[in-house]
């Protein structure tokens, strides 16, 4: 009887005993991993925000234009005129945006979706894939008589 | 005999106790230092931001035409004349209390162009360095008829200790 009482306190002393192991091995796992290095959202909404506005502000070589002022010219007419020398205003801004975001955004190793809303044609002016979890959206309207223009830039976080 | 296993049983008790006591003060010690570190890293990163903040926003460099203030904007007139002073090194340290221990770069990237200027150095040995990133307009008045815009990039690296 003795015998058996004491060898269920032992069984019942190494269970306590692993699982306490256990317990500390699983707390030092988690206080000692690695911190991401992912952007804070503040910095990711002040990101999103800037980078807009500058596209947005850049002047072209076609005609001295911005690239606001060729998004509406291509709300206006669209990819069949022929508004800068040998391409239209529509691709002008999508070759704009290419060679803009290759040099930051892909740079930086940012998932990312950058997107103009507006007509057809201005709403095919598009570059990566949308955010399927968490986002930061930056969003910057353009002022244009009959259309609603914008240009968005999701920051996938 | 009895007694001899009675006196193992308890050594083994208060081994595996010693070894229990020893692995958890190793954990708190591992936790304490490891809260400290991310104590200071979270002031290093706001120091950081606050650097790049600063630099983003420089009212010295802000586009003004008649009043009317384009935002996200650096004159490149404005940038070349600063970058020129900052060469000074006493004007160079009256910046300091705002940036630093830090490195801004102001590049330009569309048009493609080589206009790279060091606007600020101040280097320390570090253990970290933290890079913040914001597309700039340069504005350009003396390019076309009403001054041209490029996209362009500042970088701002500082050194937390």
């Amino acid at each position: 009887m003795r015998r058996k009482g004491q060898m269920e306190i032992m069984g019942l002393a190494f269970i306590v005993v692993i699982v306490t192991l256990g317990l500390l091995f699983t707390l030092l796992f988690f206080l000692t991993k690695a911190e991401s290095n992912a952007l804070p959202q503040s910095r990711l909404e002040i990101l999103s925000a800037n980078w807009i506005n500058t596209f947005l502000g850049t002047t072209t070589d076609c005609s001295q234009q911005t690239v606001r002022e060729l998004l509406i010219e291509c709300a206006r007419s669209g990819s069949s005129s022929l508004f800068c020398g040998d391409t239209d205003a529509c691709s002008k801004v999508q070759q704009v945006m290419d060679i803009t975001r290759q040099s930051t955004l892909d740079k930086w190793n940012l998932q990312y979706y950058l997107k103009a809303t507006g007509p057809d044609d201005v709403g095919a002016i598009s570059a990566g894939s949308p955010c399927k979890g968490k986002q930061v959206l930056g969003t910057q309207a353009i002022p244009a008589f009959g259309f609603d223009l914008s240009m968005d830039l999701a920051l996938c976080g | 005999m009895k007694g001899q296993i009675r006196m193992f049983e308890t050594i083994g008790v208060l081994v595996i106790f010693f070894f229990m006591l020893g692995l958890a003060a190793s954990v708190y010690s591992n936790y304490r230092a490891s809260a400290f570190e991310k104590q200071q890293r979270g002031l290093a990163d706001l120091k950081a931001g606050s650097a790049a903040d600063s630099a983003f926003y420089l009212p010295e460099l802000d586009c003004n035409f008649v009043n009317v203030q384009t935002p996200n904007c650096f004159d490149v007139y404005k940038l070349n004349s600063l970058a020129d002073l900052m060469k000074d090194r006493s004007f160079r340290d009256s910046y300091f209390p705002l940036f630093g221990p830090a490195e801004v770069k102001i590049k330009q990237i569309f048009p493609e162009s080589d206009y790279n200027v060091a606007l600020y150095n101040y280097t320390t040995p570090y253990s970290r360095a933290i890079v913040s990133r914001s597309p700039v307009l340069l504005y350009d008045i003396a390019n076309g008829v009403r001054g041209s815009y490029a996209f362009g990039l500042i970088e701002v690296t500082t050194y937390a200790p």
